[in-house]
């Protein structure tokens, strides 16, 4: 570990790299303030970036995009009601009425000070578990990969609860987009229609950007609401909140190792954890009544859990590569661009970059601080930017970024297919997050499952022979499983269980 | 719903008629960037490789090289690519071996073949060496080649079913007598972590694993007609009486291209840009580095080349085939 | 919850289409393209197989349970408030920010555009064709100044261009029929 933390000091102690990460971490706070785009479409539009720049820079410019953009969305939260991403809901409980007492500085600062807090505490996480985490995996061979991937899949196809068997429907279609294009064990095509431009399978960028940010844009412009602007007066928040936040550090603690266990297990994420922070917070204050009256306890036990959640989710990605949110997954997604094949063998081949990755995880936090504080009243007054400038903007920055990762027009109509299934899927509440990561995990199931194959000589055997394999064959099925149970009654043991935590922190 | 058009159909026009003025005439060469097409992912050191061969070159030519990598169908879509593009010497292929000969072997019906491209300049050879793990019990060839003939199915990692490598290997392994199982790993970089751990054998290397993994495994032989000057401790697979026979062929080569019926004046423009680089000793310096081996040949030379491997490589993919049905 | 019913079996029926099409594909366009071969290498259509088998059996499980729920039961999205993945589940359909919700017809018209972009894109290179691009798209979107919309689509196609241009030295379109190159 102390190899990598060294061999990541030579690579990112670099002008390009900081200064990637600091950009990414200001793009992903103004990303996260406006409403309708989040962290994970943030991730998107610049993942097109960075295959033209070295590895750690661009992985500096969208981890920090991802890190300032879970914590942006707090800003609108706060003076808007409209959480700017979906992961700042709790934030708005008390950090609305904060604001409505006239005290909207203090609620953004508190904001973005625990934010990044929670992630350096989510980051340390992340640098102590995830290199022992690969070296277990290291041991793996294909069975066992291909049994961990199915988790992974699973995993994040059942946590759209309300549609699991959408999610797991919208999974399955991605393994098959993955598996279009030359077929590396035969070296003929599959499902190409003799086309030469589908030889090379979908792109990555075209895809995301088609799902995500093109049926985006359609769905904000058919929301109405082009030309309205918010009526905010810009402000800076006070240094005190850094005080605030630390009295407070029991709160900060628990709720940044909260955010990051929750952020570890697959298929959760940034708005599990902040409620759930919200809640164990609640229960354990001594004055819970006064929750949702504008405490700062509440805003700090959600932010720093959902910027923590960051850094849990980043170790089983790129320690395992099992992604656990769709944002990690285009981060997977972006490694993989950029040549670097996620999972335990990274950590041996590229101890440096590996390290990088760490420290630019560690500086964006850092940025997040210092730019934060620095540049609110700018954040602030990028509310007033009015749809109907943003909307176009975007649209040109999808075609021409997905246009520029080969080159290619096709890549643009791909992008405009998946930006029209992107949109039917969501008026049919078919969840875009399975399609997405069985996209980046399709490429490591397939050949895991045929490699396994031809290594046993076609004999499906070697799933049950193999212990490790077999074990987390087994717990996939119990997996399902527990998921097929209906799912108000998943909801009211879920609660149970967390009035069962909740109950014991407090006593 | 006439009115709301209106305004589309006037810019729709004015944007015909710009378009259409612009159009004119042809200028000088080159006017704007040159694009340096891969047919691989971003990951391959060729791309790298392609970077420090591009950026001399357009020192030379006076406008910018891209380097872009274009993955798919072994390298068939980046070929695919440079032939649906016109050809006016704005696109340089970086046409390796794999695309330009052996997927044309494999599937005659692909579309194209060499004749369809026209060379600038040899780049670099890649020879393919056999290695296996350091704690393995096999100290040379001759142990290898007994244990194997003696255990048939060994494991190996194939890099990707079709391919020049593969090809290499398993006619080595069969004229050797050796029935093993190659597994289709994508590339050399992307078994290494299956080899190391012990679910494969033995696996196809080249100069880039000698190097980067060069503690952990031994390179038993090396597939060349002579030792190679930068290891000449590595014996040859041919002096020890095991050669697969493709003699340059049996390597990864790759050779600057561009699509044929571009100007004569644009072609030749570029042949000297290039011969000037790769002749140079600070290139060749350069590109060892990441282990290529750079050796220039001439257009004619890499015409020879290109059609001396096709007429080698035939043999390797029905050595492909009969080493698929070895293990039904 | 009836409309639900008939949505989840009209998007079942297009899924078991579309899983029979794959299948159909892997054993008709996959034996011309000899992309089925012997031995363990014939998985290269078992397994697309495998999953377009795993698509029919979830899209018969999605039919029985629409089936199966109660009718007029309780509403799930109020349920899923604080799922994980709502921000890219379901958009809030609710609160609209303005009165002035848009047709179906407008967003067909936006994205005729589109494609058009790309066309024109493809045929006259990315400088010649944004600026008149963007200029619609701002028009389209309501911005009636002209002097803004000028404004804004000769800044976005400048800055863009500047950005993937000079600092990713990515070549943008260059236009086949064009030979305005800056």
């Amino acid at each position: 570990m102390h190899g990598i933390l060294s061999g990541g000091l030579e690579t990112f102690l670099g002008l390009q790299q900081i200064l990637l990460t600091g950009f990414g971490v200001f793009m992903g706070i103004i990303i996260g303030v406006l409403p309708g785009i989040g962290p994970l479409l943030g991730v998107i539009l610049f993942t097109s970036v960075v295959i033209h720049i070295s590895p750690v820079g661009g992985m500096g410019l969208l981890i920090g995009v991802y890190v300032g953009g879970s914590c942006g969305g707090a800003i609108s939260a706060i003076l808007l009601r409209i959480p700017g991403t979906p992961i700042a809901a709790a934030t708005l409980l008390d950090g609305y009425p904060m604001a409505k007492k006239g005290k909207s500085p203090e609620a953004v600062g508190l904001a973005i000070v625990a934010s990044s807090m929670g992630g350096l505490l989510g980051g340390a996480a992340l640098v102590f578990v995830s290199p022992l985490l690969a070296e277990i995996a290291l041991k793996f061979g294909p069975p066992e990969y291909f049994a961990l991937t199915v988790t992974g899949l699973i995993a994040i196809a059942v946590v759209a609860r309300e549609s699991t068997l959408k999610g797991l429907l919208s999974a399955c279609f991605g393994l098959i987009i993955a598996s279009i294009g030359t077929d590396p064990f035969t070296g003929y095509d599959r499902f190409t229609f003799g086309y030469g431009n589908m030889m090379g399978g979908i792109r990555l960028v075209a895809l995301l950007v088609g799902l995500f940010a093109i049926s985006e844009m359609f769905i904000q412009i058919e929301q109405g609401g082009l030309n309205i602007k918010p009526n905010i007066k810009a402000f800076r928040p006070p240094f005190s909140t850094v005080l605030t936040v630390l009295r407070n550090f029991v709160n900060l603690i628990r709720a940044s190792a909260i955010g990051t266990f929750i952020g570890a297990l697959p298929g959760t994420g940034g708005v599990a954890s902040s409620f759930i922070s919200y809640a164990m917070a609640k229960a354990s204050s001594k004055e819970p009544e006064k929750f949702g009256t504008g405490m700062p306890e509440g805003i700090i036990a959600s932010e720093a859990a959902n910027n923590a959640c960051c850094g849990g989710a980043l170790i089983p990605s790129l320690a395992l590569a099992i992604p656990g949110d769709p944002i990690t997954a285009v981060l997977l997604g972006a490694l993989m661009l950029i040549g670097l094949l996620p999972g335990p063998e990274l950590f041996r081949q590229y101890p440096d970059i590996v390290g990088g990755l760490f420290l630019a995880y560690l500086a964006a936090n850092i940025f997040l601080f210092v730019l934060g504080l620095l540049f609110t009243p700018l954040f602030v007054s990028i509310l007033k930017i009015r749809k109907n400038r943003l909307i176009p903007m975007i649209i040109l920055l999808s075609i021409v970024g997905t246009f520029a990762v080969q080159a290619s027009i096709f890549d643009v109509w791909s992008m405009w297919f998946f930006g029209l299934v992107g949109y039917v899927m969501r008026k049919r509440g078919f969840p875009l997050a399975p399609l997405v990561i069985a996209r980046v995990l399709g490429p490591i199931v397939e050949p895991a499952f045929r490699r396994s194959l031809i290594l046993s000589g076609g004999s499906f055997s070697i799933f049950v022979e193999r212990p490790i394999a077999f074990v987390i064959l087994i717990f996939n099925v119990i997996l399902l499983i527990w998921t097929s149970v209906p799912p108000d009654k998943m909801r009211s043991a879920r609660v149970a269980l967390v009035r069962l935590i909740s109950k014991r922190s407090y006593s | 719903m006439l009115r709301v058009l209106k305004i589309p159909i006037a810019l729709i026009f004015i944007l015909l008629l710009v378009g259409g003025l612009s159009s004119l005439g042809y200028a000088k060469y080159p006017t704007r960037p040159l694009m340096w097409l891969c047919p691989w992912g971003p990951e391959n050191e060729s791309v790298a490789m392609g970077r420090m061969v591009a950026e001399e070159m357009s020192k030379i030519l006076g406008e910018k090289i891209m380097v872009n990598a274009m993955p798919g169908g072994s390298g068939a879509k980046a070929l695919k690519h440079v032939l649906s593009q016109p050809a006016d010497g704005y696109l340089l292929l970086d046409a390796w071996v794999a695309p330009l000969v052996f997927v044309v072997l494999n599937r005659p019906d692909i579309g194209y073949t060499y004749r369809d491209f026209e060379p600038i300049g040899h780049i670099s050879f890649m020879p393919f060496t056999l290695v296996v793990r350091k704690d393995s019990p096999w100290k040379t060839l001759d142990e290898f080649v007994k244990h194997a003939r003696a255990n048939p199915g060994l494991k190996y990692n194939a890099t990707g079913a079709i391919s020049v490598p593969h090809a290499v290997m398993a006619t080595f392994l069969k004229k050797a007598g050796i029935r093993a199982r190659g597994v289709p790993y994508p590339g050399l970089a992307g078994g290494i972590k299956d080899f190391l751990g012990g679910t494969l054998d033995f696996t196809i290397g080249n100069f880039w694993v000698k190097a980067v993994y060069g503690d952990q495994t031994r390179t038993l032989c090396v597939f060349l007609n002579e030792r190679h000057p930068w290891f000449p401790e590595i014996p040859t697979a041919k002096e020890q009486g095991y050669d697969p026979g493709f003699g340059d062929s049996g390597m990864g080569w790759d050779t600057l291209a561009v699509k044929k019926g571009t100007p004569k004046p644009i072609v030749e423009k570029l042949r000297a840009a290039y011969k000037q680089v790769a002749t140079s000793e600070a290139m060749k310096a350069k590109l060892k580095k990441l282990n290529f081996w750079l050796v220039h040949k001439n257009p004619e030379g890499c015409m020879k080349l290109w059609e001396d491997s096709t007429r080698n490589l035939k043999e390797g993919i029905e050595i492909l085939k009969w080493e698929k049905a070895q293990f039904k | 919850m009836f409309k639900e019913r008939r949505w989840n079996i009209i998007s079942a029926s297009f899924c078991v289409g579309l899983a029979c099409y794959i299948i159909y594909l892997t054993l008709t366009a996959f034996v011309e393209d000899r992309a089925t071969g012997g031995g363990p290498f014939a998985n290269s259509a078992f397994y697309p197989q495998l999953v377009a088998g795993i698509i029919i059996f979830l899209s018969v499980l999605l039919v029985i349970s629409s089936f199966i729920q109660k009718p007029g039961g309780e509403k799930p999205p109020e349920a899923g408030k604080d799922e994980t993945l709502r921000d890219i589940d379901q958009p809030e359909e609710g609160q609209p920010l303005g009165n002035d919700r848009v047709s179906r017809k407008f967003l067909i018209g936006i994205a005729f555009i589109l494609i058009a972009y790309t066309v024109f894109l493809d045929m006259f290179g990315y400088v010649v064709v944004t600026p008149f691009f963007m200029a619609l798209i701002f028009w389209m979107l309501k911005i009636r100044k002209w002097i803004a919309i000028t404004l804004l689509s000769v800044i976005s196609t400048f800055v863009m261009y500047v950005f993937f241009s000079s600092l990713l030295e990515v070549i943008l379109p260059p236009g086949r029929y064009s030979l305005i190159w800056w």
